[in-house]
């Protein structure tokens, strides 16, 4: 293949649903891993079908509707959407059925350690009584038998819910029913849906036995009771994943979005685009379902049906020998009993999470509210969690008649219902709410405190990766910057008054945001990196983020490689890039961390013949982030810090325990090593270290207060 | 240095620090402060006072009270223009200016405006939902939209709804927006040119054009003398709204020859050294062309740069020339309108340089207000009014030296009289802008001069005064001859009664003045006040051997003091000694 095929044919792109794919079979390989611990593996499974669940509701979906729009290819390898959507099945019917081996191998060795989920029949007689009781007074009230026949329509059955379906036989009509007399048949389908409200699993055993009693497996034995007048020929399970009705216009082309919005008018909102049931499910309701549920594909399962679950066992079981050794983050305002505007003006800093706590961070939030001098607070919310310590100050402040700004950003997937709440809450107290851009989500992670000190109005910034959320703070990895320098701050300033609406983007000091200059600013970079790159001194890209999936970048890289640039690419999910092809992307490594934490950074670092440049981003190379979303980037310019950051990527480039490589084939590959290196452990001791020997992290001068910050920045 | 007028400073309330930095000092920072990048503490003369160490101990010395921290002020300032909203907050303290926010919201209430004649109800929408938001970002810094200076200037000024649309947006917004005259817009500009560039400038003629969207200031100085100051009609947007085939260019440019040679044939412009076209729009196209914009100075073209750049707009479409400098072609649009002034304006001087600094309207009232807090009482901080004054007399004609010495006799009446009139230094620039212009209606006709020079000055613009203030420099000047009964108090009918007093005793002066250089010999060399219990001694001093004796100059005071003794209840009396 000669490069200018090479380079025009699309197949020099992965089919990023199936990337997609690749990386939730990592996720599932770190279940299979025997040395991770059991309930840690359990975890695995359960995050495992999660993503699962919303990859059919978001990305399958989406291309089903592509079909019915008759859009005849799509996504940047620009492949026919059911060709898309046939791959997926094939490879999830695989997926799962690796799932379900490994859970059956965790579920024996939980009994080994004296945890095992199991049906009414293992429970003793105490035990049972336990359960009978529990249905009674719980489970029972809450029930809601369906039956679907000639007076009653199918019921609609609700997304990501489990149900129990039952074959039926009327007593009373039974005998009086010829065959094939189908509309009065005495055969009749039941439904009843578990109660969400109840937990999935029910608790029984004391001391070193413990059971975990599936609500179905009570359920089951109750059915007849249930339906009183029928016979119970057979019960199942079965499970409906809709349509989430999220548009895809983050991604669609202009012309998609046409086509799909006139398309799209007459058809039913959360279509069902998969059934899941129990494989031994009799044929003839396998045929029912298909008929109206829109002809959705159907996925058999031997095993537990709804294994995301299984996280309410890996939460409510207490065994920390089974799980993950707890490691203790380093606080970096530990040791510092000064406010935290002393200890940002001092010195710009760097937080990376879980590594460092989220303290400093909520600190900031807290004390500006308290703090008298302090005239604003401006903030970007996406998600966060429900009771967070950033909402009650947020809330506390306005409350104390500062301008509290927040923009909340209310498309954030699955989590509106949580950010509604907590937005009325905010506005209630005086704070202003804001949506963001219409046509735009507000995915920059910024806050901005302006402060009156005595020499002048000081604005003190954070800038992040990751969300302002201390809950997902202790599992994703994300860095931050604090910092109080000038030229950011008016940056940040004028962010604030973009997104409000209330300015058009000016021209930046330092930062750079999407979806005006970002890709701009990265296609830059990239033939910056080119152009300086010599045959003596070859140009280095280290790029590290969630995913890369964007076109223009994707070409850039090869550029960047055929050029004889080194690019080392740290891409935990979608990767669309084919590396290591001979004439297009030889130097080219990609490699996938999927470990303890959910790798969530987004670096990206340039040699620059010698002049580095790092820069932190909420952007991934995705088309989406950098034409559709406003984010934002900024350059890390303390030496330290760049040196921290270059060390981090450096030990993640020679992780050889969590770290897969993809191949030119699209398959991953563990890497092999002589040593182990286990980045995110190590990083751990590292951070930790470095905390304990480098406190002073630059040497403390005796400088004024008024000037302190400011000037050491602009050295 | 500047007119304290119509434009009123509000900002939060705070002591303004009022002790000088020398002048080169608060120039250096002020000048840096304009442009946000270059802000810097390092480059702050006033750094090392506040390198106090922070609440240190220091055991042994004695109590010492800290310097008492100054906070800075903040300001807002909006403008209101033809093509967009804009506003800026900044924090001021004296010779000091750090810009903290600016925000840009393109309104086209130009297009309105020209093409309408007022402005629509829509567009009054859109400016309304704009200010708004522009207020949000002010409560950052717990400023209320009424402690903003927000000025508008064509867009709305020439709007036949101006008066509504301003009501509804006070009443809406909290904003007071003040319509600036066109000739205030010349004064702001000529302010901001000449501190940015005021250097480059001393020396030589120099022509600056404000180059607005809705209209055309126009300032030629010959080094520190004002020659020519005034505000035309026509701008960018104007241009192309009313004149459709102005988008051809051609018939823009005929317009502007004939602008050019009117101005040519008044005052020489072949002799102008360099030029500062002041315009956004064409800045940042040269910014996209890839012009460096240096901090202050701007863009600077010699003639070879400027004679390519024109090569370059007449070659390319519009389109290729927004895509060529990245801006839309709206502005590429404008910006090459500006571009036609400017070449129209350098035809018939070929200038060495032109400088298109990067300034705006934000700029011009950010610096007229840290300028302000800066020095609040200056004695002679109007010169720019004068100039502006002698740059109208000289239109006219009239004899230089007979007016420098009314000038200067009636400002030595006026301090010497100060303590008794109780006026300030806004009065003492009105009667030298009235002295300057007293006899500029001879020009019309001698008969009654002075009734022609009163109609000349209200229809005039110079530079730096207001309408009402006009209004009392020709007021003043219509009295200045005839006798005080024949005065007709109901000449000065739109004034308002603190201002007629203040007519009165400027007039008194004037005519006094005026009386002492009756014969335009300017026998007096110096003046002086005394008083005694019922007499105004005006001391003259003379030099011996003039050819007039002391009579006829007695006559002549005798015939003007009667207004003198009116408004100030003393008899005057006109005292001669020999000067040294």
């Amino acid at each position: 293949m000669t490069v200018t095929t090479v380079l025009k044919d699309e197949s020099r792109f992965f089919n990023r649903e199936w990337s997609w794919l690749r990386f939730n079979e990592r996720v599932l390989e770190e279940a299979e891993d025997e040395s991770n611990p059991l309930l840690e593996r359990l975890k695995f499974v359960s995050i495992f079908c999660s993503n699962l669940d919303e990859f059919f509701m978001v990305r399958v979906a989406g291309l089903h509707r592509q079909v019915d729009a008759k859009i005849r290819s799509s996504g940047i390898d620009s492949r026919p959407p059911r060709e898309q959507i046939d791959g997926i099945h094939q490879q999830v019917h695989e997926l799962v059925q690796r799932q379900e081996r490994v859970l059956q191998q965790i579920f024996s060795e939980l009994r080994g350690q004296g945890i095992a989920v199991m049906g009414m029949e293992e429970l003793d007689g105490g035990e049972r009584a336990y359960a009978e009781r529990y249905y009674e007074e719980l489970i029972y009230p809450v029930l809601t038998p369906m039956i679907v026949g000639p007076k009653h329509p199918f019921p609609k059955l609700q997304n990501l819910t489990l149900y129990l379906v039952l074959q039926l036989r009327d007593r009373r009509k039974g005998r009086r029913v010829r065959r094939g007399d189908e509309g009065s048949s005495s055969h009749r389908i039941g439904f009843v849906a578990l109660p969400k409200v109840l937990p999935r699993f029910l608790r029984v055993g004391a001391g070193d036995r413990c059971g975990l009693v599936p609500l179905e497996s009570i359920l089951v034995i109750k059915m007849a009771q249930l339906f009183a007048g029928y016979d119970v020929l057979s019960v199942n399970a079965v499970r409906v994943t809709r349509d989430a009705d999220i548009a895809l216009d983050e991604e669609a082309t202009d012309d998609m979005r046409r086509a799909m919005a006139k398309k799209l008018l007459g058809r039913r909102h959360g279509a069902a685009v998969r059934i899941e049931h129990g494989s031994r499910l009799a044929s003839r309701v396998q045929q029912t379902l298909h008929k109206e549920l829109e002809g959705a594909p159907r996925f058999p399962h031997e095993g537990l049906m709804q294994p995301v679950d299984l996280m309410q066992i890996y939460a409510s079981v207490d065994r920390p020998g089974l799980k993950d050794q707890p490691v203790e983050s380093v606080n970096l305002r530990r040791d510092h009993a000064d406010s935290i505007f002393d200890w940002m003006r001092r010195s710009p800093r760097l937080v990376h999470h879980p590594y460092h706590t989220f303290d400093p961070v909520a600190e900031l939030v807290t004390e500006a509210a308290r703090d008298p001098k302090v005239l604003a607070i401006k903030q970007t919310l996406y998600r966060t969690s429900g009771n967070s310590p950033v909402i009650r100050a947020l809330t506390t402040a306005a409350e104390a008649g500062k301008s509290v700004t927040v923009v909340v950003e209310l498309r954030a997937r699955f989590d509106e219902e949580r950010n509604i709440e907590w937005a009325e809450r905010l506005e209630k107290a005086g704070a202003h709410v804001v949506y963001g851009l219409v046509g735009f989500k507000t995915h920059s992670k910024a806050l901005l405190v302006v402060r009156r000190d005595p020499d002048g109005i000081r604005r003190y910034i954070h800038l992040g990766t990751g969300n302002y959320n201390d809950a997902t703070a202790r599992i994703y990895t994300d860095m931050g910057l604090f910092t109080v320098e000038e030229l950011v701050g008016e940056d940040v300033s004028a962010l604030f008054n973009v997104i409000t609406g209330a300015t058009q983007p000016p021209p930046w000091n330092k930062v750079e945001m999407s979806p005006t200059g970002l890709r701009g600013k990265f296609l830059q970079l990239i033939r910056l990196e080119i152009a300086k790159s010599a045959r003596r001194s070859p140009g280095h890209i280290i790029a590290k983020m969630n995913s890369l999936v964007d076109r223009e970048v994707i070409d850039a890289l090869y550029e960047a490689s055929r050029a004889g640039v080194r690019v080392d690419l740290i891409v935990r999910g979608t990767c669309c890039l084919r590396p290591g092809v001979p004439g297009l992307s030889e130097n080219i490594c990609v490699r996938s961390i999927v470990g303890r934490y959910l790798e969530h950074t987004r670096a990206f670092w340039f040699k620059g013949g010698g002049q580095e440049e790092l820069y932190l981003s909420s952007a991934d190379w995705m088309s989406r982030n950098l034409d559709r979303r406003i984010e934002l980037m900024f350059p890390i310019e303390d030496p330290t810090h760049r040196a921290y950051v270059k060390a981090v990527l450096d030990l993640q480039l020679a992780d050889t325990v969590k770290a897969r490589e993809l191949l030119q084939d699209g398959r991953y590959k563990r890497v092999e090593g002589r040593h182990r290196v286990d980045s995110q452990a190590e990083t751990h001791r590292f951070t930790a270290a470095s905390q304990a020997e480098a406190k002073p992290s630059i040497p403390e001068r005796f400088i004024p207060l008024a000037s302190s910050a400011r000037s050491r920045h602009e050295v | 240095m500047l007119a304290r007028c119509h434009v009123a400073l509000t900002c939060r309330p705070g002591v303004i620090d009022t002790a000088h930095e020398g002048q080169v000092d608060s120039l250096h920072t002020l000048l840096l402060g304009l442009r946000p990048m270059a802000l810097s503490p390092k480059a702050s003369p006033r750094k090392p006072r506040k390198a106090r160490p922070r609440a240190t101990t220091r055991p042994t010395a004695p109590v010492v009270t800290p310097e008492p921290e100054k906070t800075p002020d903040l300001i807002g300032v909006v403008d209101v223009g033809s093509r967009a909203l804009r506003m800026a907050v900044a924090e001021i303290a004296p010779g000091r200016l750090r810009r903290l926010e600016t925000l840009l919201a393109p309104v086209a209430i130009g297009l309105d405006t020209f093409s309408h004649g007022r402005i629509r109800a829509v567009t009054s929408e859109v400016v309304i939902r704009t200010l708004r938001d522009f207020a949000l970002a002010l409560e950052t810094y717990q400023l209320k939209p009424a402690d903003c200076l927000a000025v508008a200037t064509t867009a709305v000024r020439d709007a036949t709804n101006r008066e509504v649309f301003l009501d509804f947006v006070q009443q809406r917004t909290g904003f007071r927006v003040q319509v600036l005259e066109a000739i205030e817009e010349t004064r702001l500009a000529h302010q901001l040119t000449w501190r940015l560039m005021g250097e480059r400038l001393a020396t030589g003629r120099s022509l600056v054009l404000a180059l607005g969207a809705g209209g055309t200031q126009i300032i030629l100085q010959n080094g520190e003398d004002l020659e020519l100051a005034e505000s035309r009609s026509f701008g960018t947007l104007k241009l192309l709204e009313l004149r459709p085939s102005a988008r051809t260019v051609g018939s823009a440019r005929r317009f502007l020859q004939k602008v050019v040679a009117s101005i040519a044939r008044v005052h020489e412009l072949a002799t102008v050294e360099s030029v500062v076209a002041i315009s956004g729009e064409l800045h940042r196209l040269l910014v996209g062309l890839g012009h460096p914009s240096q901090p202050n100075r701007g863009i600077c073209l010699d003639r070879a740069g400027f004679q390519k750049l024109a090569n370059h707009l007449d070659t390319s479409t519009l389109k290729e020339v927004a895509e060529d400098s990245g801006v839309d072609i709206s502005m590429a649009e404008l910006a090459r309108m500006a571009f036609e002034e400017l070449r129209a304006f350098t035809t018939p001087c070929s200038p060495e340089r032109v400088f298109i600094p990067e300034s705006s309207m934000l700029d011009s009232l950010l610096l007229d207000a840290t300028l302000k807090s800066q020095m609040p009482e200056q004695v002679d901080n109007d010169t720019p009014v004068e100039s502006a004054a002698w740059a109208v007399a000289r239109r006219y004609h009239i004899s230089i030296t007979h007016a420098r010495q009314v000038r200067l006799l009636a400002l030595q009446l006026f301090d010497g009289t100060r303590d008794m009139s109780g006026l300030g230094e806004r009065a003492r620039t009105l009667l030298a802008v009235a002295a300057i212009l007293h006899d500029i209606g001879i020009f019309v006709s001698t008969h009654r001069h002075e009734r022609h020079s009163a109609y000349l000055i209200e229809a005039s613009e110079v530079m730096g005064l207001n309408p009402s203030e006009l209004a009392r420099v020709a007021a003043i000047v219509r009295h200045h001859r005839h006798p005080f009964r024949d005065i007709d108090t109901r000449d000065l009918g739109p004034l308002r009664s603190r201002e007629r007093v203040e007519v009165l005793k400027l007039t008194a002066l004037l005519r006094i003045a005026d009386a002492l250089d009756t014969t335009h010999h300017h026998r007096v060399v110096r003046l002086r006040v005394a008083t005694t219990h019922e007499e105004l001694q005006v001391i003259i001093e003379t030099q011996a051997g003039e050819r007039e004796g002391f009579a006829d100059l007695q006559r002549a005071f005798c015939g003007k003091a009667d207004l003198l003794e009116e408004v100030f209840g003393m008899k005057p009396r006109l005292i001669e000694v020999l000067a040294e």
